[in-house]
This record gives C-alpha cells, sequence and structure tokens, in this order.
C-alpha cells in the first residue's frame, strides 16, 4: 500500500480511529493486523517471509539472553545473523551471484525468478540490530512476540524505514497506552502532508524528465544528461525523505515517535556532513555496526580508509544486488578517506559565499554518484558520464516539454524555499509551539495539499527505496 | 480526541470551500479565457470561436504537425487541425466528439489521424494520459465521466476535488492565458521546422495479438456517432520515415476486429514507398513526424487520396469502407 494512496488515506483512518478507541493489548493486536495488511497490499504470500525473519530473530535474542556462556550467546548470535542474511541472499542477491560466478567461471546457473519482497532489506537490518543489540547487552530481549513483532513491522517504517533501533521503537510498543495528543497528531499530519508534496509535486514530476532522458541516453547531449542527473538528485532526495516524512508524520499521528531520517542533506559542506544527514538511520546502522566493527578509525589512518571504503561499499551493496550500486557505494567510500585524508572537518563557515560554493562542490559530487545509482547498467552509466564531460554545449539543451520543466522547478523551488527559510532552523515541534503554531501548521498544510492537488503528479508510482 | 476530531472536520471542510471557490474563479476568469495550449485552451477555441467549421483534424502530434487543413483543397470550407501532442488516440477523439456534439458543432467531414500501434494492449498505459487530458470538460461528456470511472475508485474520489480536473494542467493554462492567448494560426496546424538529424534504433511494431477492447469500441463509437450524425468519416493512416515490417497486416487486423462497420472512409497511406518524393530525411523532423516542407508534401497526397475516395463513391454511390475496403 502506498502513502500516496487514497487506499492508504482510508485504511490509516480506520486503523486511526480504532487504535483511538482501544487500549494495552488490543491496540498491539491491531497494530500486527494493521501492519500485516499494509504488506499484505503488495503480494499478499510475502508476508510469510517477514514472519520468518521475525521468529528467527526472536528466538534468536531470548537464546543469547538465557545462555550464561559467552560461546553459547555468540552461537546464537551467528544462528540468527546467518540465517536472516540467509533470506536476504536467497530473495535479493542469489541471482546476483549467480550471474558473477557464471561470469568467473563460465557456468550455466540459471536464474531465480522472483519478484524481491518489498523493503526486505529495511525489515533484516531492522531485526539484525536488535539481535545484536541483544548480544551486546545494551537491551533485554523482547519476550512478548506480538510487541516484537510490531517492533519489526509497524506498518508506517515497514517497506522504508527508517530503520529503528529497539532501545527507541520497542519500549514505546510494551506500553502502547498512552493518550494520542492533539499536538502529535497536528504535527504528524503536517509532516505527513510535507512528505505528501516532496514526493508527488518534487520527486514524482521530476521523475518525468529524468526518466525521459535516462531512458533514451543515447539521444540527449551533456548538458541535458546534467539537468537530468542533477534532477535525479533531487528526485531521489524527496522521493526518499518524503516517504520518511510521512512515516514520521504517520507513527507520530498514532503517538510514536521514529527517529529523524534525513536533516536537509544537500546544505551540507562536505561529503561527511551529507552522511550524517542522509538516510541518518542506515548510516547510524552501517556506524555502529560495519565501520566500528571493523574498528573503525582506532587501528591507524591507512586502515580508517579501507574500513570506510569497505562500510560503503557494504551499504552500496545493501541498496541493490548490482555492481552500480557497489560503485557507488565505493565513490562515496572514496570521498570520505579523501576527505578525512584532508583533515575536511564538519564546520559551518560564516561567509555566506563560501558557504554557497561549498553546498554547490558536496551537491555536485554526490550528483555524480547517483549516476551509477540510475543507470541501469555500467556502460550507461560511463556513457552518461562521459556525455557529460564531454559535450559542454549548452545549446545543445534539450528542455523537452518547457512547461513541464518550469512546474518541476518551481516545486523545486518551493521546496528549498520552505527548507532554507523554515526548516533549517525549526522543527515541526517548534513550529507547533510558536504562538498560533498548530494554526499556522494546518494552514500551511492547507496550503500544500492545494498546491499537490493541482500540480503533483497523479500518475506518480511508487517509491524508489521500495525495492531495496 | 474531540480536538482532533474538530480539527479534521474542519481541515476538510476549508479543502472543500477552497476547492470549490478556486476551480468556480478559475474557470470563470481564466480557463474560459484561454484560447491556446493543449491543457485545453485549444479545444475553448475550437468550442467558442470555431464553432461552424466545415470540416475538422483530429489525432496525435501526426496530425497537428504533418495535416494543413488550408490545403484540403478537396473538403471545401473552413478546416481546424485538432490534433494533440503527447496524446490523441481514439480514446481522447472519442472524448472529443462527445463535447462536440454536446456543444453542438457538427463538421460535414471529419479526418480522424490514427496509428495501428496505438491499438496494441500494450500501449494500454498511455490510456490514463488520454482520458485525464480532457478532464477540465468532465461535467459536458458522459463519455469522459465513464473512461474516468474505468481508472478506478481512487480517480473518482480526486474527482471528488473540482480542482484536479486542472491538476498538470493549471501553469500551462495559467502561462497561456497570461501570453495572451498567443495563437500562431488560426486552422490548429502546427508545421515544424527542421530536418531529422539522426534516426534512433529501427522500431518494431507491437505484437498486435491482443488489442486494446476499450480503443476498439472507443473507434466504434466514433464511426457510429459519426454515422447517426451524417458526418463523414476519413481514418487516415499516415506513413513513417521508415516502414515497419506487418504495420499493413495489422490494419488488415485491425479491421476484422471492428464490430460496427457503419460507413467511413478508410486512406490508407502507411506505405511510404507509395510516396516517394516523402523518402528522403530532408522531409522529416524525426522518425514518426514530417517537417514543414513534407508536411505540405503529405497533404497534397492525402487531398489526392480524399478526393479519390469520394469519386469513387459518387460513381458507385457506396463509400468505401471498413467492410468492403482492399488494403
Amino acid at each position: 500500500m502506498l502513502f500516496n494512496s487514497i487506499a492508504f488515506l482510508i485504511f490509516f483512518s480506520v486503523v486511526f480511529f480504532l487504535f483511538n478507541y482501544l487500549n494495552g493489548n488490543g491496540r498491539k493486536i491491531l497494530l500486527f493486523v494493521a501492519s500485516s495488511v499494509f504488506y499484505m497490499w503488495f503480494i499478499p504470500v510475502y508476508v510469510l517471509i517477514l514472519y520468518l525473519t521475525i521468529l528467527i530473530d526472536y528466538f534468536s535474542a531470548i537464546g543469547i539472553e538465557n545462555s550464561t556462556s559467552q560461546k553459547v550467546k555468540k552461537r546464537h548470535l551467528l544462528k540468527g545473523i546467518i540465517n536472516t542474511c540467509l533470506v536476504l541472499f536467497v530473495f535479493k542477491y542469489y541471482n546476483f551471484f549467480i550471474d558473477n560466478f557464471n561470469f568467473l567461471g563460465n557456468g550455466h546457473l540459471k536464474h531465480w525468478e522472483v519478484i524481491l519482497p518489498i523493503g526486505l532489506s529495511f525489515h533484516v537490518f531492522q531485526s539484525l540490530s536488535y539481535v545484536i543489540e541483544v548480544y551486546r547487552g545494551n537491551i533485554k530481549a523482547e519476550r512478548n512476540l506480538l510487541v516484537y513483532s510490531n517492533f519489526v513491522m509497524m506498518f508506517p517504517q515497514l517497506v522504508a524505514g527508517p530503520i529503528e533501533r529497539a532501545s527507541n521503537l520497542l519500549p514505546q510498543l510494551k506500553q502502547c497506552d498512552h493518550k494520542i495528543e492533539y499536538s502529535d497528531f497536528s504535527i504528524g499530519f503536517s509532516r505527513f502532508i510535507w512528505g505528501l508534496f516532496k514526493k508527488v509535486v518534487v520527486a514524482d514530476t521530476a521523475s518525468i524528465y529524468v526518466d525521459a532522458v535516462y531512458n533514451n541516453y543515447t539521444a540527449h547531449s551533456g548538458p541535458t544528461l546534467m539537468v537530468a542527473t542533477v534532477l535525479f538528485a533531487i528526485q531521489i532526495y524527496c522521493d526518499f525523505s518524503g516517504y520518511s516524512d510521512m512515516a514520521i508524520g504517520v507513527a507520530r499521528m498514532l503517538g510514536f515517535r521514529f527517529k529523524e531520517n534525513f536533516a536537509l542533506p544537500y546544505f551540507s559542506k562536505s561529503v561527511t556532513e551529507f552522511w550524517r544527514r542522509w538516510h541518518m538511520s542506515l548510516s547510524s546502522w552501517l556506524r555502529d555496526y560495519l565501520y566500528i566493527s571493523f574498528g573503525g578509525s582506532r587501528k591507524g589512518k591507512f586502515r580508517t580508509y579501507i574500513n570506510l571504503m569497505l562500510t560503503m561499499l557494504i551499504g552500496g551493496l545493501w541498496h541493490g544486488a548490482s555492481w552500480n550500486f557497489v560503485i557507488w557505494g565505493g565513490l562515496n567510500g572514496l570521498y570520505l578517506s579523501v576527505e578525512k585524508a584532508l583533515g575536511v572537518k564538519v564546520t559551518n563557515p560564516k561567509n555566506i559565499f563560501i558557504k554557497i560554493v561549498k553546498c554547490t562542490l558536496v551537491f555536485l559530487l554526490i550528483s555524480l554518484t547517483w549516476v551509477f545509482f540510475r543507470a541501469t547498467t555500467f556502460s550507461q552509466a560511463n556513457e552518461i558520464i562521459y556525455r557529460m564531460g564531454t559535450d559542454l554545449q549548452w545549446s545543445n539543451f534539450n528542455p523537452l516539454d518547457t512547461n513541464v520543466l518550469t512546474s518541476i522547478f518551481m516545486g523545486i523551488g518551493l521546496l528549498l524555499g520552505i527548507e532554507y527559510t523554515l526548516l533549517r532552523k525549526n522543527s515541526f515541534d517548534v513550529i507547533f509551539n510558536l504562538s498560533y503554531g498548530h494554526l499556522k501548521l494546518a494552514f500551511a498544510s492547507l496550503a500544500l495539499l492545494i498546491y499537490i492537488v493541482l500540480f503533483g503528479n497523479s500518475d506518480g508510482g511508487q517509491f524508489i527505496y521500495f525495492q531495496f | 480526541m474531540k480536538k482532533i476530531f474538530l480539527f479534521l472536520c474542519c481541515f476538510v471542510l476549508s479543502v472543500f470551500i477552497l476547492d470549490r471557490t478556486i476551480s468556480i474563479l478559475f474557470e470563470k476568469f481564466i480557463f474560459n479565457k484561454t484560447y491556446s495550449g493543449e491543457s485545453g485552451g485549444n479545444l475553448n477555441y475550437l468550442f467558442q470561436k470555431k464553432n461552424n467549421i466545415d470540416f475538422l483534424i483530429a489525432g496525435s502530434s501526426r496530425a497537428k504537425n504533418m495535416i494543413n487543413p488550408d490545403s484540403l483543397l478537396v473538403l471545401s470550407g473552413e478546416g481546424y487541425n485538432a490534433g494533440v501532442n503527447g496524446v490523441g488516440g481514439v480514446l481522447y477523439m472519442n472524448v472529443l466528439f462527445d463535447l462536440l456534439l454536446h456543444k453542438k458543432i457538427k463538421p460535414a467531414s471529419i479526418i480522424l489521424q490514427t496509428d495501428v500501434r496505438d491499438f496494441s494492449i500494450k500501449r494500454a498505459n498511455g490510456n490514463r494520459a488520454e482520458i485525464t487530458r480532457l478532464y477540465p470538460f468532465i461535467d459536458d461528456s458522459k463519455i469522459l465521466q465513464e473512461y474516468s470511472q474505468q481508472l478506478g475508485f481512487e480517480e473518482t474520489i480526486k474527482l471528488k476535488l473540482n480542482l484536479y480536473r486542472f491538476n498538470g494542467k493549471f501553469y500551462n493554462i495559467m502561462i497561456n492565458r497570461f501570453k495572451n492567448n498567443s495563437l500562431n494560426n488560426s486552422n490548429g496546424f502546427n508545421a515544424l521546422s527542421g530536418a531529422m538529424s539522426f534516426m534512433n534504433e529501427h522500431e518494431t511494431i507491437d505484437n498486435l495479438d491482443h488489442f486494446d477492447s476499450l480503443k476498439i469500441d472507443a473507434l466504434n463509437n466514433i464511426i457510429k456517432v459519426c454515422d447517426e450524425n451524417n458526418i463523414k468519416l476519413f481514418i487516415v493512416f499516415p506513413p513513417r520515415y521508415k516502414n515497419v515490417d506487418s504495420e499493413e497486416m495489422h490494419l488488415s487486423d485491425l479491421r476484422s476486429r471492428l464490430k460496427y462497420k457503419k460507413e467511413c472512409f478508410v486512406v490508407d497511406m502507411i506505405n511510404i514507398n507509395k510516396y516517394p518524393d516523402l523518402q528522403g530525411q530532408s522531409n522529416w523532423k524525426d522518425e514518426a513526424h514530417l517537417n514543414v516542407i513534407g508536411a505540405n508534401k503529405f497533404t497534397t497526397h492525402l487531398n489526392d487520396s480524399i478526393q479519390e475516395k469520394l469519386k469513387v463513391t459518387a460513381e458507385f454511390g457506396n463509400p468505401i469502407t471498413f467492410k468492403n475496403i482492399k488494403f
């Protein structure tokens, strides 16, 4: 079920009113049923895979906690990690493995024609973090299967994150007796509309131009490909952060608080800062469970760079079973390593000119990596970069449809305006607490909704990150 | 909870009031006075300023850019080219003809440009765009209302908001209105300049084993409506820069799937080899569209073909129909 659909609006209205009138276990059962329905909306039978990963990690965590010997604890941990990763491998990486195996060994192993369960990487990472945290002794194993199931599969974050940590979400799900406050509802509602605006107005309209150019890239000039790449950078930001905003908003309306996932990443003055602001729940996951496990920066400079590269390569592979994603991760790892080597610090220069130059440079560097993310093959990405690097005649720029392009830039302008002037300094909570804050949020939501009706792409498709 | 409920009620009410107010004002002061652009402006021009035309050209950009009404001398009187870029298939045309009748506009002849490939079920993903393009006129067309219902429950709900009719069109309409409706010419024909500089990979026609029944029904209805209203209907299949194997054969398939074989003229111009003067690359803007030089030559050929059809009809008393034409 898509957040940007009428079906979800009806679904959520029912869930919201039932949730409000239920308490304790009733709410837990409702969340479980609602989450199952939400997931089954895509491919019903795949909910069984979800249940399987839940059971694997639920029992692994209890096994870890019940064991007194470190050796047995470790065995349970490995059991949880290996089994969960096995599910991921079978559905996501098997065909990739076969391709490479066949390529290297001239084998003829066949593909397994299977559709990737939606959001598999997200809930697998969420489950894994839970088991690892129990092993590290940072949290207690959850004994109530219903509560644990809701932690993994709570519908707002089930298919595209944020990848929640057990320490944040489990205590909230355990109680489930909270009163839904007007402030929570108002803030969550506005957050949802803001996410909807990002998705439907900016991401989905930008995709019209991006798809037209990338799907026929041989017919387009360097400048056209450059504009399409820049628009894709904005599209993917609005698509994914829009989803996160909606997820956080939906959870907040129900009285739950998720961790933030994006913090205006394109205002970053370095790539290091960018990765502290982009998909924060994944980057912190990679930092805590991979980078630090590899040794982090504790084993010398050279090893730090290797660790950074390794972490980002795996992060790339997490996104998709393709060498393009690995290269995308590798490029980001390279940027981070170079910045580390140059001693670039996350600072906030006072000079506005320096700020703009740095932000632009980071944006362009990151946009270049998105070529590998958007292109379907390595050769396509290479050709696009080659054209962008060699054909610099702006007279060759093709706007396709000027009116469509202008509408896209109007949406982007509005987005940047609101982010820079308002959201850069104030969260939705802060705005709500201003005098007449709730009215300001309501009017802003109303205006955005009218804008969405008039300018949104009503034919917009799924969220890009669903495929991961 | 009471506060939340109150908030929701106020919000929904505000959306409703704003929607109705903005849409009424927009329609009255902006949209109805917009006479250019493909978000409804060119149709306003047709409905309001060209309601006495003698013949109408309808179809996709291949009609818009390739058929000059002023050169169709065989059809006497004033003509208007209502071809539309991007969409312009039979679903769009079915609604357009419904709107024409609703506005009591009855040209003596209609030239409907279409392509066989558009009837493939594989092209059905473009149906939505054809249908939604005419949403600003939804109140005036029962066919459009039915089509919108076929898009699903979500679409029906969205259409409860009047502003949704202008979704994706608002900016275009505003621009056209404030550019003072700068029409290039008054006959709707939009010739393309420049010549084809490169060719895409050779196109192959979709397998037409599965026709889109919605489009077949739409074409049937167009033929029926024209027949009932005594409008001469010419269905034109223009050529492409390179012939696509089996396209002519698929035309025969298409004919066999039409149930309502009422009188209409089929102008089969698919085979480019029949028109040597159109074969040069200098006549084409791209593989599917003739430029201004090619368009004028093509219109002359079309004029001759129509003349030929009318001549045969006059001699034998029966028009060339889907039923008895030899392709």
